[in-house]
This record gives C-alpha cells, structure tokens and sequence, in this order.
C-alpha cells in the first residue's frame, strides 16, 4: 500500500502526468482518502521537486511538468473533495493575476500561475492586457487575498502604478496584498509604486506570497 | 568568403518545415482587416489559427523590393540589399542605465536620450541611430512618439523610425519622419530609416500589431520585421527549431505586408535568444546569441531580404570584462555571416540596462570586428615582393614609400580605447583602464557635437505633431 503513495511522489518528482494520474486512480481503488493522496503522495513529490530546484539539479521545465502532474491529479480528485475543498483554498490564499493593459505578454505570469496553483492556491487569471478597472472588479468578486501584477515591457510597466493606485481610490488597498512581477523591474521600483511585494522569478514569487500570507 | 553554418539541405529542410507549420498548425490572427486580406487571398481558419497555403507564402516571397537607408546629408547610404558590409546600430526602448560617472543604475532622462543619440550620432562604426533611451519624464502617452523626435533631431545618420505597437503610432511615426524630410513623398524617395513591428511568438498577431503592418505596408515605407522568441519559453528550446518558428512568424509577417502592398521593402531582423531555464530571464550571454545571428542571416539571404540580428549583449550589469568577451563573441558570428544589421551597441544586462561608456567602447569592438570584413586583397602590389628585395639590398622597411601608402589606406587597424602601450608609460600616463578612456571620449563627443542638426523651423513642426498626438491620445 506504501508503494502506492511513494509511486505518486516519484511520478511527480520525474513530472510524468499519466503515470501520477495512474497511481491516483490505484491509489483511490486501493482505498486512500483524497486528501492522503495529494499531502502524503503529491506534495511529497512536489516538495522534492522544489528541493531539487533549490539545489540546483532542477530548471524551470523540470518544475513545469511537475506542477502540470500535480495539478492534472488535483483536478482528478476535484469531485472527491468539495468539502474539503473551501477549507484548503481558505489556508493557501486567493490570488487575483493578470497582465497589465497595453501588454500582451503571458508566459512569466503563466510560469507563477502554474506553480501557485501547484502551492494550492486559487487562482484567478485574468489573462493579458488587463485594464487597472478590470483587475478591481475581480478583487472584489473573488475576494482576493493578493493580487499579482505582471508586466515585460518598459513601455507598460507604469501601468502597474496605475493599478495600484485605482486600488486606493476605491478604498481597497489595505484589503489585498500586492505583488508585482517583470523583468525590468526592481524591488525600488516595487517600493516606488506602492506594492508589498516584488518577485524576479516564479518560484521566489509562490515564496513572497506564502509570506505575504504569513503562511511560509 | 562568408561563414554559412547552414547547408543548402537544411536550409530547404527549414524552408519546407516553415511552409508546413503555416499551412497545418497556422497562426493567430487578429484584426477584422487583416483577417479579410488573407482569407480573400487563400488563407481558411481552423480553430482560432489561419492557415497558410504554402503557394500564397511563396508567391509572397517573390521578387522581394529591394531596400536602402538614406541619413539626413546623403553622405551616410546604406543599402541594405546586398550590402557591402554588415552595418552597426544601438539598442532600442532602454529605460534605466548606469550613470558612468558614478556607476548608480538610474532612471533615464530626456537629457540623458539627448546624449546617448550624439554620442551615436558621432561615433564611426555606428551607421543606424536607433531610438534609444525611453526617459521618465517624458508625457507616457506620447513616450515613443517623442523618443523618434529627439532622435531626429540630434542626428544626420539614417535612423530607426521606431517601434510601432499600433496603427495610431504608425501615422504618427511617419508623420515625424516626414516633417524631418520635408514631406510623405521624399520620405518614401529616400526613407531615413525603417518602422518595426513585433508580433507575439509563438505565431501570434494581435489586431494591434496586424493593423500596424497594415497602415506601415500601405504607406509603401520599409518595415523591420521583428519577431522576439525566447528559446525554451516562448519556441523550441532547441536552436533548429526557434529559427524555425521565427522563420514561420517572419513569413507569416511578410505575407500580409506583401498582399497589402507588393512592394514593401522589408528587413528580415529576429532577437532569437535562450532563457535561463533556471530563472526564465534572458541574459543575453549565450553564445548562441551570435550564431543564431549567423543563422538569421543565412535565412534571411536566402529569400533575398536583408537581415538584423542580435550581436553585441551581455549578461553582465558593468562594461567590464564580461561584457567585453561575451559581446566580441556575439558580434563576431553574425558579421563573419554577413548580417545587414548588428544590434546592441551600448546594452548591458540582457537588454535592461544601457550604458553610453559601453557604447562607445562597442564602437571599438565593432571596428576591430569588421576589420577584415571585406576580405583581404592579395595582389602583386598588397605582397610586395619589390619591397622585400629593397631591404635587402640594404633598405629600411620604415622608408618605404609602399609602408607608408599602405598605412594610410588603411592596412593597420588603428585602436583608438585600448591600451597598446609598454606597462612603464601606462603607468605613468595614470594607469587609464578602457572605461576611463571611453569616458573620456564620450566627454568630448558631447562637447563637440553640433547640437540639434534640423532648423528650427522642422523643430516645430514636429513639436506640433507632437502636442497634436498628445490631445489626439487623450481623445480616444
């Protein structure tokens, strides 16, 4: 029965989708509880994979495929888990994130979005070129714990700003964290608009934001 | 004699792969205008893709417009189909550098745009101007409009028009360009410069950037295809394959210029780089930058267009030695490969940092690069079989009349940064290293330079169209 929850933990480690969903599927006919599956087997698997990466034996595609293992399992056993469900997102946060307007750029938010989701997270993505108006409206629908905001280009990373401070406008910015993202930036840069937090890639930013929620 | 990694195989193995991609995988297209051009001419969707029928693609690439650049005096011609040599520019878009005086990494100015483009304007290797530094304080929504009018002003040479990200950029552009040439109709006779446009990779034209190439194709204006792939994030990790995906992005470009106006000249330039694939950022010390440069410019060639590629980047945040051996390695590749356009001058860090004292020592790596680009000359005369029996017969190779003709044609390379001094003088000459010296040079340039090179009556004209943009913006 052990090898069960090992064999869950190495497919993800080796970032194999099927065969981590395989072993799930084994490991719920063998009678496991859902939650087993994912904190004994899944993120035993996913926390090697972050030691790995730590140690310098891991690079971004290794985590990738481990996050897409793990979150391909998590959606698996989604049905198995609605009650449980509401306590687990309350505990690792709610996370709005989008590209700024006027920035059609994806892959680094894409890249944070996987390993949040990954971390447990829910995630709200709002996609690319995402107006300061919109990004409000979604705080305010999802009840947002923290919102990320990503931009690439120094033509748009003003508009970061401009999120930031239609956030205190409508008197929300004491309610949701901030986290900004990008390659021109800089942690001054995140201190001169107004953000909490400043990330330079997606594993330090899962980190930032696990301790903006005082959860690390 | 040029360096040709790629063989006539693979080449055609490229080509056929690129024609395929476009007419089974496709690409995103958006923008009701563009959509109706290329389904009018072949072109069907599948999904949220059209496809590409491989005969529309190659009567595309027949009998490409040929291009040249022409700078303010018509003393500086470039033409760029079959070049004579590889030509260098500056970066472009840079909104922090390190200040040489201190060497504090800060926000650029307007003062500090002014510099970089005089600085450009007057060194020797540098042939294109580009836009360079994007200055904070200068009114956002205008910033790009207002980067080309500086440029403009401050330099005889030909230019980069600018980065378009719309339509609306692209009339603005060209307006300022034509201000500066004294109307639309000289300007399209002699274009100082080229406008780029970036699609998204993979395979991605938002309708923004389709409606671009749109208004840039129709005003018959050359147009620098820019696509920007990162290996291993945004195409194939493996070099094979981001050259041949940026090979189906620039064919997929030029398709829709060339239905919207056959003879638009375009220039085939791709920044085709690897991510650090344990922090995803793009360092630009790979030194597959500069060969993946050489292998743009076989491509390129091989539909008869010009090309640019990257050369001179660093990972490295100072001009130091870092930045030297990893940009001489960059540049190297492409210019042995004869790429039209070597970019770079003057960047650090990836591309996010820009430094004039890097500029100017780029000057220097770029003159010694492209040396011997013309090959060597052998002839009875180069050899000088007479000159070697004259000392001999008890002569003086300093007194011959063939050293001194062949010194002053050119023969030597003759450094102007570098130290090339016995240890004793160095020293106590003050131990100058190369940032001191192009430090010093950049000084002088600054004080020398003629200041705006346009009357003052052109000056106006483009801070109207300027002023006139910022209200325009604002309205929409």
């Amino acid at each position: 029965m052990e090898h069960i929850l090992q064999n869950i933990a190495s497919s993800v480690l080796d970032g194999k989708k099927s065969e981590t969903l395989d072993w799930v599927n084994k490991g719920l006919e063998a009678g496991f509880k859902p939650l087993d599956l994912i904190t004994l087997g899944l993120t035993a698997g996913l926390d090697q994979v972050g030691q790995k990466f730590e140690q310098g034996e891991y690079y971004l595609p290794d985590m990738m495929l481990a996050a897409e293992a793990m979150s391909g399992a998590i959606d698996l056993l989604e049905p198995y888990l609605e009650a449980d469900k509401a306590a687990r997102v309350e505990e690792a946060g709610r996370i709005v994130i989008g590209t700024v307007k006027g920035d059609l750029h994806s892959i680094g938010k894409d890249i944070v979005v996987m390993m949040m989701k990954a971390a447990g997270m829910e995630i709200f993505d709002l996609g690319v070129d995402v107006s300061a108006e919109r990004f409000i409206l979604a705080i305010e629908e999802n009840r947002a714990d923290v919102l990320g905001i990503s931009a690439l280009m120094t033509t748009t990373i003003g508009e970061q700003k401009k999120v930031i401070d239609l956030l205190v406008e409508n008197g929300l910015r004491d309610r949701v964290k901030v986290i900004v993202g990008g390659a021109p930036l800089s942690e001054e840069w995140a201190r001169k608009i107004g953000a909490d937090a400043y990330a330079a890639d997606a594993i330090a930013g899962v980190k930032k934001v696990k301790a903006l929620l005082s959860l690390a | 004699m040029l360096f040709e990694p790629l063989t006539a195989a693979d080449l055609q193995l490229m080509h056929d792969v690129t024609l395929k991609i476009l007419s089974e995988t496709g690409a995103v297209i958006e923008g009701e205008e563009a959509r109706e051009i290329l389904f009018s001419s072949g072109c069907r969707e599948e999904g949220n893709r059209l496809l590409f029928p491989p005969r529309l693609v190659e009567d595309c690439l027949a009998d490409p417009a040929s291009v040249t650049l022409y700078g303010l005096d018509d003393t500086n011609i470039l033409p760029l189909t079959e070049a004579p040599r590889s030509y260098a520019h500056n970066f472009g878009s840079v909104s922090v550098l390190l200040d040489p005086q201190n060497d504090i990494i800060r926000e650029a100015t307007l003062d500090d745009l002014v510099s970089f483009i005089r600085i450009s304007d007057s060194l020797p290797y540098l042939d294109m101007v580009v836009p360079s530094l994007r200055p904070v304080d200068l009114p956002e929504e205008i910033a790009s409009l207002a980067m080309t009018a500086y440029t403009l002003q401050n330099t005889l040479k030909p230019v980069d028009i600018g980065t378009a990200s719309d339509r609306w950029e692209v009339r603005y552009l060209i307006r300022l360009a034509a201000a500066v040439r004294g109307g639309l109709e000289p300007l399209k006779e002699k274009p100082m410069g080229t406008i780029s446009i970036s699609p998204l990779s993979p395979l991605n034209f938002p309708a923004d950037i389709s409606e671009a190439i749109i208004e840039s194709a129709s005003s018959g204006l050359p147009i620098t295809m820019l696509p920007c792939p990162t290996r291993g994030l945004t195409a194939p990790l493996t070099l094979a394959g981001g050259l041949v995906q940026q090979n189906a992005e620039q064919l997929a470009f030029l398709t829709l210029a060339r239905l919207v106006n056959k003879d638009t000249p375009l220039v085939y330039t791709c920044r085709l780089a690897a991510a650090n694939m344990r922090t995803g950022f793009v360092g630009g010390k790979d030194p597959d930058l500069g060969f993946s440069g050489a292998c743009v410019a076989q491509l390129a060639r091989y539909y008869g267009l010009p090309s640019g590629v990257y050369g001179m980047d660093t990972g490295s945040v100072l001009p130091d030695l870092q930045s030297g051996y990893e940009r001489a390695i960059n540049c190297l590749y492409p210019v042995l490969a004869g790429a039209t356009f070597i970019s770079g001058m003057g960047l650090l860090n990836g591309g996010l940092l820009a430094s004039a004292e890097q500029l100017v020592i780029d000057d220097e790596i770029y003159g010694m690069v492209t040396h011997r680009q013309g090959g060597l000359e052998v002839s009875e005369d180069t050899i000088g079989a007479d000159v070697v029996k004259a000392v001999m017969n008890g002569g003086n190779f300093l007194a011959q009349e063939h050293t001194r003709n062949y010194l002053r044609k050119g023969e030597l390379y003759t450094g102007r940064l570098g130290n090339d001094s016995p240890f004793e003088e160095w020293r106590s000459s003050g131990c100058r290293t190369v940032r001191d010296a192009a430090k010093e040079r950049m000084e002088k340039i600054l004080s020398d330079h003629p200041g705006v090179v346009i009357e003052q009556s052109v000056c106006r004209e483009i801070d109207a169209i300027l002023e006139e943009a910022k209200i325009d913006k604002k309205g929409s």
